[in-house]
């Protein structure tokens, strides 16, 4: 009797510390030594700025977690090509989730501007808007920086993707007021199928994960309703079957060639300001030129952008957002979150003001297969430069190092977590055969071999 | 009488005494030759040279005030532009050469790939005027900056009345070009005795001297002349350099010999910008220099450099790499300066 009590009692310790503890806890990639960097434009060198990357503490109460962030990113930052005067800041945030989201039986909550998520790396989820809308008493741009404010009701609003395209950095995101943020999924441009933008030309092609069509997305973040946000790629169905596909959004544009209060589309505009000139007003301008379509297939989102659903993390299902993207990898409107299917609360909080218990991450210790990671090494053959990705998103610190067919160590890069990406210069090297190692804190280590050869 | 002698006499020790390497604002190493820039004509004060430094990033000196200097010639890139070979003017015109980099400037006649200006007070005139650069003229730039509260005090600041003119404008812009001087490379501490060579580095030495240096003569690594490195000839630009200006047929395909230094910063090269990488530079004297007979006396007898030999070059033209003149604050978009006058 007393034998078997206890047995039930280990048990349900055990479950308490190995089962109980939510991917929201989990999830966060914690970092309290690793520092981050930014670009200046014109140089592919990153110039440290001295701010710990990723979230420095997670918490949680039976009811919470509490995640205190930077909301600097470990890939480097910028440039901000269209005149953005802002770089990433230290955010200091502390951003509190439920621990067990409620769905929102009420009038649906509107996503607002300003941080509406976090990324497990701490930086902001925005939604579509740039605060800039059609004025139909001016018959002009308003709002945002360079345009008169706004007056009265805004019928047509502008999506920040396509208008802002040239002032995100390879990573898809930017700074504002020093708040550095994504509208949208948080990949390189340079690496979707068909590439929007040149700016990944000149810097690393890094972002807080890759999209890979083979595998689940990874769990990117959450939103302030407290439910989970993924990548592009999922289960086919939602029950966990029918193997991994594209998670589509339900929106399409609609099929118009005036818009009612607002400019024609195709209208062109002439702005001023550093980026002025010629403006087509295309279909796809504004969020209003978009339209909801209900599809029953169950890789088709609600109208939120998420749907109810077995994820690697959540085996017993959850509602979950995706990042959505199109058949050539680029970011399809509503991006992540349109509005909220749960309960919304201002994530953001000041302090913590309960008993919390701390979580310290234990992902470093776990034997993590290196081979998972997809680790690409290109150019191979090299000539001037080797960079080395990885396939998905590192959760932990990968140190690479570069030697000589002898083993004589050459130089040592690191990839951290959140971030893809790591190269070495190889101008000065001579022809030959030469090693990568790849490993992390628990020694676990891959070895590959690269051919300079020019 | 006696205290205009003595003034006098003080005033000849202090011209004696003048010492080139030690001009307020503008300092360089022993090894170095004297600069042939006159600073008699324009001598550097602190305010002229941060006026200087706000017309160089100030886009108001193109004519749709879009482009400024500094559009092609970036800090970070040893103020060349490294995103294009040729450089992109005002409504993204395309010019037919790669924007040189600018620094040791005082130790330079010769400016433009062609050598068409001859004085670095009246350079700024060739990009502003350029219909394909900025576009603009002298007269439409004063106009412009005399109706500015923020340039009069600048002006006044510098000169000591508000008056706008040109030939101020210029000599400012000078002022600011003059600074920038890069003298820090670790070739530099090498030279001085703080640092030294590692093997490659050293081999790559010893091949520079025996190939390069004839042309891009040390410490500035250019003798700033021109010459005819076999390049054959863009049939989309039809650029044959000197040339142009000369009109003397002995000076086709000629174009001026470019400084190393801060080679990894100033990507591509060429006076077309034709090669990105430095290897591709190196085996273009390798193994193309042969195929055109047109070239300098000092290339005839060239004789290709191995793969190894290849790397140990690179890596000496990569000691030539001054990383604290790429991030010097004082030659950066002037944020201080405009934060502070508004």
């Amino acid at each position: 009797m007393f034998k078997k009590s206890l047995t039930v009692l280990l048990f349900s310790l055990l479950t308490s510390t190995l089962f109980s503890q939510s991917p929201a806890i989990t999830s966060w990639l914690q970092n309290t030594s690793v520092t981050g960097s930014y670009y200046n434009s014109g140089s592919s060198t990153a110039i440290g700025n001295g701010e710990l990357v990723n979230c420095q503490k997670v918490e949680y109460s039976n009811d919470y977690v509490y995640v205190t962030a930077s909301g600097i990113p470990s890939y480097t930052t910028g440039p901000f090509l269209d005149g953005n005067p802002s770089q990433a800041q230290n955010q200091n945030a502390i951003y509190k989730f439920p621990l067990n989201p409620q769905p929102n039986t009420g009038v649906t909550s509107n996503t607002t501007m300003g941080t509406i998520g976090v990324f497990i790396n701490g930086t902001s989820l925005f939604n579509y808007a740039d605060g800039v809308a059609w004025d139909n008493n001016t018959n002009a741009l308003c709002g945002g920086p360079g345009n008169s404010p706004c007056s009265g009701n805004t019928e047509w609003n502008r999506d920040a993707i396509p208008a802002e395209m040239a002032g995100f950095d390879c990573s898809k995101g930017h700074p504002s007021g020093g708040k550095y943020h994504h509208h949208q999924n948080p990949s390189a441009f340079k690496l979707d199928l068909n590439v929007v933008s040149t700016i990944c030309n000149l810097y690393d092609a890094d972002g807080l994960y890759l999209i890979d069509s083979t595998q689940h997305s990874p769990l990117i973040g959450y939103a302030y309703d407290g439910y989970p946000i993924y990548g592009a790629y999922g289960y086919k169905n939602s029950d966990g079957s029918g193997g991994i596909t594209r998670i589509k959004s339900s929106y399409q544009l609609k099929n118009i060639t005036s818009r009612p209060n607002g400019p024609d589309v195709d209208h062109v505009i002439t702005t001023t300001g550093p980026n002025g000139g010629q403006q087509t007003l295309f279909l796809g301008y504004f969020k209003e030129d978009y339209e909801y379509i209900v599809n029953s297939d169950e890789d088709y989102l609600d109208e939120h952008n998420g749907r109810t659903c077995v994820t690697p993390e959540y085996p017993n299902g959850t509602y979950a957002y995706f990042a959505t993207v199109d058949e050539n990898w680029n970011s399809a409107y509503p991006y992540a979150v349109n509005t909220f299917y749960g309960i919304y609360s201002n994530a953001l909080v000041n302090s913590v003001s309960e008993p919390t218990t701390i979580y310290t991450s234990t992902v470093s210790n776990e034997l993590i297969d290196l081979n998972y990671l997809n680790i690409n090494i290109f150019p191979n053959p090299s000539t001037d430069l080797i960079a080395i990705q990885i396939g998905q998103l590192s959760k932990i610190n990968l140190n690479i190092e570069l030697s000589n067919s002898e083993g004589k160590l050459i130089e040592r890069k690191q990839i951290s977590a959140g971030s893809t990406i790591a190269y070495f210069n190889t101008e000065t090297l001579y022809n030959g055969i030469y090693l990568i190692k790849i490993s992390h804190l628990n020694g676990e280590s891959v070895i590959k071999k690269v051919v300079i050869n020019r | 009488m006696k205290k205009k002698i003595l003034q006098l006499i003080l005033v000849l020790i202090l011209f004696s005494g003048f010492n080139f390497q030690k001009i307020k604002y503008f300092t360089y190493p022993k090894y170095f030759p004297k600069p042939v820039y006159n600073f008699k004509n324009n001598f550097l004060d602190s305010n002229k040279i941060k006026l200087g430094r706000i017309l160089f990033y100030d886009p108001i000196l193109s004519h749709n005030n879009s482009i400024s200097c500094a559009s092609c010639h970036s800090p970070y890139n040893a103020f060349s532009h490294s995103d294009h070979a040729l450089s992109h003017g005002i409504n993204d015109e395309i010019g037919t050469r790669n924007a040189p980099a600018l620094f040791n400037l005082a130790w330079q006649k010769d400016f433009m790939w062609d050598g068409a200006v001859n004085h670095l007070d009246f350079q700024p005139l060739s990009p502003i005027s350029h219909p394909k650069e900025m576009n603009e003229n002298f007269r439409n730039i004063v106009l412009k900056l005399s109706k500015s509260k923020f340039y009069k005090k600048w002006f006044f600041k510098s000169f000591g009345d508000s008056i706008i003119t040109g030939e101020r404008a210029l000599k400012a812009l000078s002022q600011f070009q003059i600074t920038l001087v890069s003298t820090n490379s670790k070739y530099d501490r090498v030279k001085k005795g703080n640092e030294s060579f590692n093997l490659k580095e050293k081999k790559g030495y010893e091949i520079f001297l025996k190939k390069c240096n004839s042309c891009h003569r040390e410490p500035l690594f250019s003798n700033y002349q021109f010459s005819k490195n076999g390049l054959p000839i863009d049939k989309t630009l039809n650029d044959y350099g000197r040339v142009l200006i000369t009109k003397n047929p002995e000076d086709s395909l000629l174009f001026k010999i470019p400084s190393l230094r801060n080679l990894s910063y100033s990507s591509p090269y060429m006076h077309d910008g034709r090669f990105k990488t430095l290897h591709e530079v190196i085996n273009h004297y390798n193994f193309d220099l042969y195929k055109n007979e047109n070239i300098s006396p000092e290339l005839t007898s060239f004789v290709p450099l191995n793969n190894h030999e290849t790397v140990d070059l690179i890596s000496f033209l990569k000691t030539l790499n001054d990383s604290s003149f790429i991030y010097n604050s004082y030659n950066k978009f002037p944020m201080e300066l405009l934060l502070k006058m508004k």
